[in-house]
């Protein structure tokens, strides 16, 4: 038999996508790649606009009479509020600096994931809708109308976006788009566009405290539940107080922390740190069970929801009277806090100045906000030796880290979380230059978007990343993968588990638990995850 | 000449024809930047797709070694598996390979009556869509069972939280 041609063979099939503008190419919303859209409960809750029962595949949105203007008018008003929306929406000259930064267009090849691409579907918005020469001129001035179909490439893409901001160090006029993405979804709710991972977070944040609306006697059950396992490994039991007034500080940190593995440990970290300074310098540190998340999702819904919800961390600290907060491990708290707390609901007056009252270090950096980031708190206690630290209870970690996005980019911080990392751990390896610090790329389930729905979106735009992680696993045996961020230490696990297996995820205070000394321990068999500490195994 | 050394002296244009295929596969701005855009980390999927299939390309003409390949397959499929292809498009760089040699070398291969060469070939191609096909489906169950995982554990995590569980021995 003549063997057929391929050219013959293949004739039927081809996977060569069809070349047009990118105006004519249609949203397709493919399941993994969105998230479920919001019930009507969270939104009645808080208050959020067209609340109903609606599904992304669904061709009809319900969507509220009259959208389109409620959109522009929206639209107008913040380009009036917010200079920097209105100079991100004129100056872009279509360079191409940032498209290929994003980590979802690196792992997704698909071309509306390139920043540059993201930011143009608002803003042909614009052009179209509220400029002269779009109106006139239309697509020759790179403007569209808005239809439904445009309206849902917009919310399809923008909660394809993590405001992680990679992209606006890359930017030569330094537009920032996530604060386009953060208008973007603000615009969306407007109308009650939004996704359920966000929405219901905010309504048990706002109604309960914390993301999952776990209750304060649950909250506080779950931490003592640690402290038991602590009694277990190093024969004493930590006593966390909560919502002690007249405490001299309040801890606020993610509730991922507190409910999700290896956030866990973290917890556990901190709950050790807070032991051995109550023990040893008499620092009396309370948690609250009514602010129980640090997590902001306001920043996700719009700039009014972020003020709710950071409003209610201060309050909590003016009612118990503390002297200043301090932070956990955490992304867009961190975010919130250092960027727009300060004109939102700032300055925190009623509050100290921010002073460690061991070391007597001043936290200038917080004068206003009042809120010290527990990672620089605990490098300032290593570096003034008020540590006892042992590192050979962390000999079985060869850690690297990641730069989580908020921290990094949002802060400038870098070297502390580092100092700390490298004084209670032997084995410390970089991921190579361009994927840490500024640079660092996310892990892909950054603002809202780590359900579990989205998967395929999550990998692939956790891909750049774990890319980096495999290399310094490949080279040198790195097994652990450090970070300070709830929402990495959730997204990070899935993530390294299916790219670069043999890799943990890990919070830097569960290696600080592990290494710190705790005055009046029994001889430790484990770490804290119950794994046999190294010349502890049975022979 | 036989029909492989034909193919490995033709291996650059082969390769070139492979990649541009397989990157096509892409729309034409996500095609360029996994053709070109430079940098292991800052363009993994790219720099995966070029460097693990001139890999690929090289270990088929070596005396088959089924751990290897499947090393050097499972980066670009497990790529794929994740980017929302059907089954056949995740794994379409196989038949494209041959697609390419076809083209590179197919009158040679006529000319030359090479045809018990070409489906000798054509047979170490087959086994490589057989090894594709494993690691895709391997990729597919391992992000099911992620997800199976997830939600044992937060069930279990519930009933342990209202104290419903009691384990045997208690």
């Amino acid at each position: 038999m003549a063997i057929q041609k391929p050219d013959t063979m293949f004739k039927n099939i081809d996977h060569k996508p069809p070349r047009k503008d990118w105006m004519d190419v249609p949203a397709d919303i493919k399941p993994g790649r969105y998230c479920y859209a919001a019930g009507p409960e969270p939104l009645e809750y808080v208050g959020m606009p067209n609340p109903r029962k609606w599904d992304p595949l669904d061709k009809d949105w319900k969507l509220p009479e009259n959208w389109e203007n409620t959109i522009i008018t929206g639209m107008k008003e913040r380009l009036e509020k917010y200079r920097s929306f209105k100079i991100f929406m004129d100056i872009c000259v279509r360079c191409g600096a940032c498209a290929d930064k994003c980590h979802y267009f690196i792992g997704s090849g698909d071309p509306k994931n390139m920043p540059v691409l993201r930011a143009e579907l608002l803003r042909s918005i614009y052009r179209g809708e509220l400029t002269t020469a779009g109106q006139i001129l239309g697509r020759f001035a790179g403007g569209r109308k808005l239809t439904e179909e445009v309206l849902k490439e917009i919310w399809y893409y923008y909660y394809q976006c993590s405001e992680c901001r990679r992209c606006s160090i890359f930017c030569p006029y330094g537009i920032d788009q996530a604060e386009i993405t953060i208008i973007g979804r603000e615009l969306l709710n407007l109308i009650g566009l939004n996704i359920g991972w966000i929405a219901q977070p905010v309504a048990n944040c706002y109604r309960t405290g914390n993301h999952l609306g776990i209750q304060p006697h649950a909250f506080k059950d779950m931490l003592e539940f640690f402290c038991d396992d602590i009694e277990e490994i190093y024969g004493i039991k930590p006593e966390p107080t909560f919502n002690k007034v007249g405490a001299d500080i309040l801890f606020v940190t993610p509730s991922g922390d507190v409910f999700a593995d290896p956030g866990t440990y973290t917890c556990m970290g901190y709950l050790i740190l807070f032991h051995y300074l109550k023990e040893e310098y008499g620092l009396d540190i309370t948690w609250s069970t009514y602010a129980s998340e640090g997590g902001n999702f306001g920043l996700f819904t719009s700039h009014e929801m972020m003020k709710r919800l950071n409003a209610k961390m201060y309050m909590e600290a003016k009612r118990l009277g503390v002297k200043w907060i301090l932070g956990g491990e955490c992304g867009h708290m961190w975010r919130v806090i250092h960027q727009y707390m300060d004109t939102m609901n700032g300055p925190a007056d009623f509050l100290e100045m921010p002073i460690s009252p061991i070391t007597g270090t001043r936290f200038e950096n917080a004068s206003s906000t009042k809120m010290v980031h527990i990672v620089e708190f605990t490098a300032d206690l290593i570096k003034n030796g008020k540590l006892n630290l042992n590192k050979s209870r962390n000999a079985n970690v060869r850690a690297t880290y990641h730069d989580s996005c908020n921290p990094a980019r949002g802060m400038g911080f870098f070297d502390e979380p580092r100092y700390v990392l490298n004084n209670v751990i032997d084995t410390f390896h970089e991921m190579p230059q361009g994927t840490t610090k500024e640079q660092t790329f996310c892990c892909g389930g950054g603002s809202g978007l780590n359900a579990g729905e989205n998967e395929e979106i999550r990998m692939m735009g956790g891909l750049p990343r774990a890319n980096a992680v495999k290399f310094v696993h490949d080279k040198h045996d790195v097994n652990m993968l450090s970070c300070i961020c709830a929402i990495d230490r959730a997204t990070l696990t899935a993530m390294v588990d299916y790219w670069v297996p043999g890799v943990q995820v890990c919070g830097v205070h569960e290696l600080v638990g592990n290494a710190l000394i705790l005055p009046g321990e029994h001889e430790r068999e484990t770490d804290l995850r119950g794994e046999t500490l190294p010349g502890k195994e049975e022979e | 000449m036989n029909l492989d050394k034909l193919i490995k002296e033709k291996k650059t244009q082969i390769l070139k024809l492979w990649i541009l295929k397989f990157t096509n596969t892409y729309p034409e701005e996500s095609a360029q930047f996994f053709r070109g855009g430079p940098g292991q980390f800052a363009n993994p999927v790219g720099h995966t797709f070029r460097s693990n299939l001139d890999k690929i390309f090289d270990e088929l003409f070596m005396e088959y070694d089924s751990k290897k390949m499947q090393g050097l397959v499972d980066p670009i499929v497990r790529i794929r598996a994740v980017q929302g292809f059907d089954p056949s498009e995740a794994v379409c760089f196989v038949p494209m390979l041959k697609q390419s040699v076809w083209e590179i070398c197919g009158k040679e291969v006529t000319r030359q009556d090479h045809i018990s060469e070409w489906l000798d070939f054509i047979e170490r191609l087959e086994l490589l869509t057989y090894t594709s096909f494993d690691v895709y489906m391997r990729c597919r169950e391992q992000l099911w069972k992620q997800k199976a995982e997830f939600t044992n554990s937060r069930t279990h995590k519930l009933l342990e939280k209202a104290n419903l569980l009691k384990k045997a021995g208690e």
